[in-house]
């Protein structure tokens, strides 16, 4: 083998370790009340940082476990910093922080978090008794434990597939007449 | 849905880029250097055009989402007018509409002057698209220079052998075109490895965990489709320089085509990754995204936190790499059988795919 042929291989090496040109999105880093959290004294603001610089236009609403929203008076966004302050403190209760932001690397991007508020102040308007609900699809939940199932992997189906039809590929290309 | 848009129009916006590139650069070269350009060049205004316009998708994107919060006006102002890529877009637009209306009076190929303009202005439009991306966003003027350097050196490549591979008739002056083109690319492909290790330091993937998520999975096949592309590339710049040179009778243009085709494939699956979620810690991520619809069909049930790849040299996976690897050395086979060049098009295809399945059985067993 010459040189220009080393140096052709060793190029091809190369480039097959060159990744493509993407970033992560702009995740949620923490938040007050933070995910999970039992808040025992009355929660008038909500403040969410992110793991980068966002962009104007984001928007937080809270969702009680009866399914009342709650939107807040104001929004305020500050580097990689939401700030939003609510009309007024929130009745004890479950919460799911609902929110949708804009990276700086200009991805739309939305996730949810709970708390619970226990600061004794209760709701004005009558309210059923809380009942824990499922939340549709949260996004810091963890992970459900891997069920071990006993589904067989279509793996060797899939092989079998894709190379019959390499063979009938190959067969097609090079088993009919050149061209001349 | 919109992904599959943004892919298509990304893929677009580039193409017209590389055209553009491939065209100034085709009318800068002298005569003896290149073949007869056949490009119709009253359609480069429009291409110009189109170059910025098929880059709104991100920004619609913005829009669509903030629009149910906001309301049409307010996410139209926030969108366009006050997101970084909003304005970044509204200065590609400005910047393509200035050279469209160039191109429009005068003729890219009128003189030096003006194909050297035309270039200079096809390089800030490739300038200012870099700077929409996420590279720039992230890691500011250093990600800058290094999305701008792989997306010049991609237009000028894949430029180049569109302009050479459909918009020439005659193959007369072939070896004195390749003489320079090819020493060209391989420079292009040299930035675009330097570029990638430079992002790669910054992106720092865990590269094999990632191959259960959907950009971890394109990252794959795209690698395997860049081999396709490579060898192809040694066919066309290699093989059959050398049996031109020796007046050997060759048409080196549908082979030039298929290269074409090849790269702008790769194009558009680094189009549709550039709006998956990167995998930064694929953990996290996993739990944000969710594991890849394939990698879940492929092995279901199989994904768990700790899952590590295990590389037990499954022979099914071996089979299919080795499967792989025959289909692309059968391309220059098919070369040298003077079979179809679009052929090499499907071996490219189908190896991607079977060694994209193989080394995943390799590494998560079957
Ligand atoms: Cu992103």
């Amino acid at each position: 083998m010459n040189r220009k042929w080393i140096r052709y291989i060793g190029l091809c090496l190369c480039i097959w370790l060159v990744p493509s040109l993407t970033w992560a999105h702009t995740h949620l880093k923490q938040s007050t009340p933070g995910d999970g959290d039992t808040v025992s004294q009355p929660v008038q603001k909500l403040t969410l940082v992110f793991e980068e610089r966002i962009e104007q236009g984001g928007s937080v609403e809270l969702r009680d476990d009866a399914g009342h929203t709650v939107k807040p008076s104001s929004v305020k966004i500050q580097g990689d910093t939401l700030e939003a302050t609510l009309g007024s403190a929130l009745p004890d209760g479950n919460y799911t922080a609902q929110w949708k932001i804009i990276g700086l690397d200009g991805h739309p991007m939305q996730g949810s978090f709970h708390f619970e508020v226990k600061a004794g102040k209760t709701s004005t308007s009558q309210k059923p008794p809380t009942v824990p609900k499922q939340q549709p699809t949260p996004h810091h939940d963890q992970h459900p434990a891997p069920v071990k199932r006993s589904t067989s992997s279509p793996v060797i189906w899939v092989v079998a597939l894709l190379i019959l039809s390499a063979a009938v590929i190959v067969g097609w290309l090079f088993w009919r007449k050149p061209k001349a | 849905m919109i992904v599959w848009v943004q892919t298509l129009f990304e893929t677009m916006a580039v193409t017209c880029l590389a055209l553009l590139t491939g065209g100034a650069l085709l009318s800068l070269v002298g005569d003896e250097y290149k073949p007869i350009v056949v490009f119709p060049h009253r359609l480069f205004p429009l291409v110009t055009l189109l170059a910025g316009l098929a880059s709104f998708v991100p920004v619609l994107r913005l829009v669509l989402f903030l629009a149910p919060d906001t309301g049409w006006m307010e996410a139209i102002r926030l969108g366009v007018f006050l997101s970084r890529t909003g304005q970044v877009w509204l200065g590609l637009m400005a910047a393509s509409i200035l050279l469209a209306l160039f191109l429009q009076a005068r003729d890219m190929t009128s003189s030096k002057w003006t194909s050297g303009l035309a270039l200079i202005g096809t390089w800030m439009l490739i300038l200012i698209k870099s700077w929409m991306g996420h590279a720039a966003s992230v890691s500011g003027v250093s990600g800058w220079v290094l999305h701008s350097v792989h997306l010049t050196a991609v237009c000028i490549w894949a430029g180049g052998l569109m302009m050479a591979g459909f918009f020439t008739v005659d193959t007369a002056r072939w070896l004195s075109f390749l003489r320079w083109f090819t020493p060209t690319a391989i420079g292009c492909v040299t930035a675009v490895i330097l570029a990638g290790w430079g992002l790669m330091g910054i992106i720092a993937p865990e590269y094999v965990a990632s191959w259960v998520l959907p950009y971890g999975e394109a990252l794959l096949i795209k690698q395997w489709m860049t081999a396709g592309v490579l060898v192809m590339a040694g066919v066309n710049g290699g093989w059959i320089r050398r049996k031109l040179a020796r007046g050997e009778g060759v048409n080196p243009l549908p082979w030039i085509r298929a290269e074409a085709i090849l790269i702008l494939l790769v194009v558009a699956i680094t189009a549709w990754m550039s709006q998956e979620a990167a995998p930064h810690t694929v953990a996290e991520t996993v739990q944000a995204v969710g594991v890849s619809p394939l990698f879940e069909g492929l092995f279901p049930g199989k994904w768990h936190p700790g899952l590590r790849a295990e590389w037990q040299g499954h022979l099914l996976g071996g089979l299919s790499v080795l499967v792989a690897l025959i289909l692309l050395a059968l391309i220059p086979l098919l070369f040298r059988q003077r079979r179809s060049a679009y052929g090499a098009v499907w071996l490219a295809g189908l190896a991607a795919c079977v060694g994209f399945v193989g080394v995943l059985v390799w590494a998560y067993g079957g």
